[in-house]
């Protein structure tokens, strides 16, 4: 291939404009630009009803605290009515002592029961995050996006146990996987979310992805027995894959990289 | 444009809610947005994450989007905005260093393109990768997206004199590569 190609002395020609779809990114294939259209709106939803929940969140809280604040304003003005009624007991004659306080006052004034009152005010049941696998699939997402892989990882997981029969888990479990394998340097891990993912769903969207994820973790596990099996698996299922070339190689190679 | 003229099309249902429209205009969107990633940062294994959050950042502003100019130049300013956001989160990320690029990975996708599209992207790529994150920044957007110079002094935060001096030397850095070629053909 001639150096040609690029003529850097003109960045305008060397670096083409975006609208006849040039550009410096990876070809990917309609699977992979599926996966990722599903994967955006997917988050987009989430995004929408999260700030539908939020606005109602935001309503109900507000709310709760118009009632709080309106409950301690009655509350300090019926202990300060109280006060201010005790104090005039405590100037009283005895005689007066013993005539009977008003009801409400005899309810107010007694501090133990509002005591009582505080601990089940509170809800025993720690408060739970949102958490449908389609809920901790984006959040996960959202992790790996800032780099957090090993927690990515394990929300990836925990989306998985879940639901581990619905479509998110799917997804979950070959994004964990690759995790596994490029970020967390745990092939062994991938190897088992992989063959899991495959075993679930043996034709599913991402079964390419999931049967070279086995090749390369095979790989870089020195296992040669069962990458050179992971290899012929992916030929087998995947015959006029882009990478089906590369496998072809390898096999001739002796399955090495 | 068909890809212009389809957008235009699809962005009112798609901003009414209509499932499929917005489908459809995401997936007319996506391979724009992703290449303008790409030229943006340095890892192609970014691309995908960036591109997702820049999406959706883009979808959230649809309704705020007025339909003066072209939508793309809309889109292409979105993106720019969250990926320089995104990239300074990253850049915090202690195990993160700039220049490390991973093009070679064998993936999927790597190998999808025809063989001189993928040399051209690759020569693409490396020329881009000698460059400073600065300068290559300032290259993308005058060249590829047409951004001013107060355009980009504004996006960048700085002076209309450091975005003219950071195009100077990202020039002078192409054409040295160059020279360098072509001395060695």
């Amino acid at each position: 291939m001639s150096n040609d190609i690029i003529n850097l002395y003109e960045p305008q020609v060397a670096l083409p404009k975006l609208d006849a779809g040039a550009g410096p990114a990876q070809i990917i294939d309609a699977q992979k630009t599926e996966a990722l259209v599903a994967a955006t709106l997917q988050a987009h939803r989430l995004r929408q009803q999260n700030a539908k929940r939020r606005v109602v969140w935001q309503w109900a809280a507000g709310i709760a605290l118009l009632i709080g604040s309106s409950a301690i304003v009655s509350a300090s003005l019926l202990r300060h009515r109280s006060t201010m009624v005790a104090q005039k007991l405590i100037a009283t004659p005895v005689v007066r002592i013993l005539a009977p306080l008003p009801e409400a006052v005899v309810q107010q004034a007694e501090p133990p029961a509002l005591a009582e009152q505080a601990p089940q005010e509170q809800p025993s049941a720690p408060r739970k995050h949102s958490s449908t696998p389609a809920d901790l699939l984006a959040r996960a997402n959202e992790l790996r996006s800032h780099a957090h892989w090993a927690k990515a990882a394990q929300t990836y997981e925990h989306a998985v146990r879940l639901s581990p029969r619905s479509n998110e888990a799917y997804a979950a479990t070959i994004a964990a996987a690759v995790l596994y394998r490029e970020k967390l340097h745990d092939p062994r891990r991938a190897v088992r979310l992989f063959e899991r993912a495959l075993a679930t769903n043996p034709t599913g969207p991402l079964a390419q992805e999931a049967r070279w994820g086995l090749v390369e973790c095979f790989a870089q596990l020195g296992r040669k027995q069962e990458e050179s099996q992971a290899l012929k698996s992916f030929l087998q299922h995947h015959p006029n894959s882009v990478l089906a070339p590369q496998a072809k190689a390898r096999l001739k190679d002796g399955y090495g990289m | 444009m068909p890809i212009t003229s389809s957008l235009s099309e699809l962005l009112a249902p798609a901003i009414k809610g209509n499932a499929a429209a917005l489908e459809s205009f995401v997936t007319q969107l996506l391979p724009r947005v992703r290449n303008l990633v790409r030229y943006l940062v340095w890892r192609d294994s970014d691309v995908d994450d960036l591109t997702q959050e820049a999406l959706l950042v883009v979808l959230d502003g649809l309704p705020t989007f007025r339909g003066e100019g072209a939508f793309e130049a809309w889109a292409d300013r979105v993106v720019v905005r969250a990926v320089f956001r995104q990239l300074k989160r990253l850049r915090q990320e202690p195990s993160r260093t700039e220049g490390q690029v991973d093009f070679d990975e064998p993936r999927f996708q790597t190998h999808s393109a025809a063989p001189d599209e993928y040399m051209t992207r690759r020569q693409m790529l490396v020329a881009l990768d000698c460059l400073s994150v600065e300068q290559r920044h300032v290259l993308v957007l005058h060249h590829v997206l047409d951004f001013t110079v107060p355009e980009m002094a504004s996006q960048l935060k700085i002076s209309a004199e450091t975005v003219r001096s950071r195009l100077r030397l990202a020039r002078n850095n192409l054409r040295e590569q160059q020279q360098r070629r072509e001395l060695h053909e």
